[in-house]
């Protein structure tokens, strides 16, 4: 085992209680105090999240552009400047490499967000497109990256990084001077809530950070970010997708696009696009024992269902929990599941349920997302 | 974003364990930067305390058993929690029942071996009693013990600090 990577501000983090684990091969905070707190006060005020673990790669030249339309499954050639398109790629039989985001700075310089865990794989796979010789330049180790998230995290970076910050639409970004270094900030998040991401320069981070904390942010952990998303209805990575399992199944279909030309996995997607094997679905848990659950085994409908917990109709398995937690703000257990698309769908009420460790727990069928903010666009 | 909450749930079980000598890893996070650095004082010198974090008070014959303060403050964010039922019989060292959090699920052992002969249902019910009132309204089960000199040989207050402090650095 090597020893994890530490970011810019893995020594605050150790200074102010976070709990570090192992999360990709870096050592991140799962938590400072309570999970529950720190998602409240990012649906309720602002958070700020170390992202710094996630791949953060660059692209420049004439041929870059080409390079990642070949290998995403999304149309770059639909961004302007300045904007940012959620995307994926595939292998060649249509699972999922890693989702990731594709920024336009101009026609002949882009970015690429990626997740930490993915980052070799997505460096290997874009290197296979690049007979042009677009120049990659990863920009990971020298840069540090702070998700700023909630209602009040546009007046925060309006007061302590940008000040026009509010003319910044959704999924857009700006490449400005940060104390006169140059940095990167998007609207963009991973929460459900409004806010922001903020890539810069890795000596700055540390007393940027404090300074946002001063300033009234929450710090919050990979416990937070992973109840915020999963309320978001926002697929994660070695849940709701994998190399094994396709866009279409995980409901991210409409962000492929068969009709811009050749790119990496089309040939297996348009095959897949027509009939998927599987549905990514919402469910809440919920306290009814039906028939066949062992006796005595009731947890009063609190008790969340993990990843790996199959879903069951008729006594029989028709799918697997990818996510689930207990949702701080339904205050009921939620879960994420990729089921067969052979079922009826929505099935009938009352007839499905997931099997929690041995007891079945029923299971009603909830819209994704579970949570959708006020206002939200 | 995968590799901490994959690998589904056993990897969630192990992650928040809490066994401090029994052989199994320590929880994988951190504990070396806990603000509250825990001593002697959070742990009432009249209860017994096993490795794994339960505490015991005898009265009578009868012992009452619980889970440290320190225990409590590192699962946070309780939601469920599940214990044996009254009458059934548990084993020093075996599962007395679990208690789930917002990210986690973790085993509660029986300190010592005996019958079950009442449990607190109304922390059960209501899970804030476990760190409002650790030792106290936040008592689990009580237990009819096999042998008494089990409890006498459980560590003291002293002792458990010790272990602690210990997992602690």
């Amino acid at each position: 085992m090597t020893t994890p990577k530490i970011t810019p501000l893995t020594a605050w983090h150790k200074a102010h209680q976070g709990r570090l684990v192992d999360f990709a091969g870096w050592s991140m905070p799962v938590q400072y105090h309570s999970i529950m707190a720190e998602h409240e006060a990012v649906r309720t005020k602002v958070g700020l999240f170390d992202v710094s673990h996630m791949g953060r790669i660059e692209f420049q030249g004439g041929q870059a552009m080409d390079l990642l339309q070949q290998a995403t499954v999304n149309d770059v050639s639909l961004l302007a400047d300045n904007q940012i398109q959620y995307s994926l790629m595939c292998n060649d039989l249509g699972g999922t490499i890693d989702d990731v985001l594709v920024y336009r700075v101009q026609a002949d310089r882009w970015w690429v967000v990626c997740n930490a865990s993915n980052r070799d794989a997505v460096l290997r796979r874009l290197s296979q497109f690049n007979p042009g010789g677009a120049r990659i330049k990863d920009w990971t180790d020298e840069t540090a990256m702070i998700a700023i998230q909630g209602p009040a995290a546009l007046g925060l970076v309006q007061d302590r990084i940008e000040p026009s910050a509010d003319q910044m639409k959704y999924y857009h970004f700006r490449d400005f001077l940060y104390q006169g270094r140059s940095s990167l900030l998007s609207r963009t998040g991973y929460t459900g809530e409004d806010g922001f991401e903020w890539i810069l320069p890795a000596d700055q981070a540390a007393d940027a950070w404090a300074g946002l904390v001063e300033a009234g942010a929450v710090a919050c952990g990979l416990g937070a970010r992973d109840t915020l998303r999963l309320e978001a209805g926002m697929p994660l990575y070695g849940h709701e997708l994998s190399e094994t399992i396709d866009p279409y199944s995980a409901g991210l279909g409409s962000f492929v696009k068969p009709g811009k030309g050749e790119f990496a996995g089309r040939m297996a997607l348009e095959r897949i696009a027509a009939n998927p094997p599987r549905r990514r679905v919402g469910l809440i848990l919920i306290a009814a024992n039906p028939p066949g659950s062992r006796v005595g085994l009731n947890f009063s409908g609190r008790r969340p269902a993990r990843q790996g917990a199959v879903v069951v109709l008729d006594g029989a398995s028709v799918g697997e929990v990818t996510s689930g937690t207990y949702s701080p703000t339904l205050q009921v257990p939620i879960a994420m599941a990729l089921v067969n698309r052979s079922i009826e769908w929505p099935p009938v009420e009352g007839v499905l349920s997931v099997d929690i460790r041995g007891a079945l727990s029923g299971a009603d069928v909830c819209r994704l997302p579970f949570y959708r903010r006020p206002n939200c666009p | 974003m995968a590799e901490v909450f994959g690998h589904g749930q056993a990897k969630v079980i192990a992650w928040f364990r809490l066994n401090l000598y029994n052989g199994h890893k320590r929880p994988s996070f951190d504990q070396g930067e806990m603000k509250e650095s825990y001593s002697v004082s959070n742990f009432p010198n009249d209860l017994r305390y096993a490795e794994t974090h339960e505490w015991v008070r005898l009265e009578g014959e009868m012992a009452i058993v619980g889970l440290s303060a320190f225990a409590v403050e590192q699962l946070t964010d309780l939601i469920v929690m599940d214990l044996a039922k009254a009458g059934s019989k548990v084993t020093a060292g075996g599962r007395l029942g679990e208690v789930e959090s917002v990210k986690s699920v973790n085993d509660i052992y029986a300190p010592i071996s005996g019958e079950v002969v009442e449990v607190n249902a109304e922390v059960v019910a209501d899970l804030s009693k476990l760190s409002s009132d650790p030792y106290g309204a936040g008592w689990l089960v009580r237990i009819k013990p096999e042998n008494l000199a089990d409890v006498a040989a459980l560590m003291s207050s002293t002792d458990y600090a010790k272990a602690v402090a210990g997992a602690d650095h």
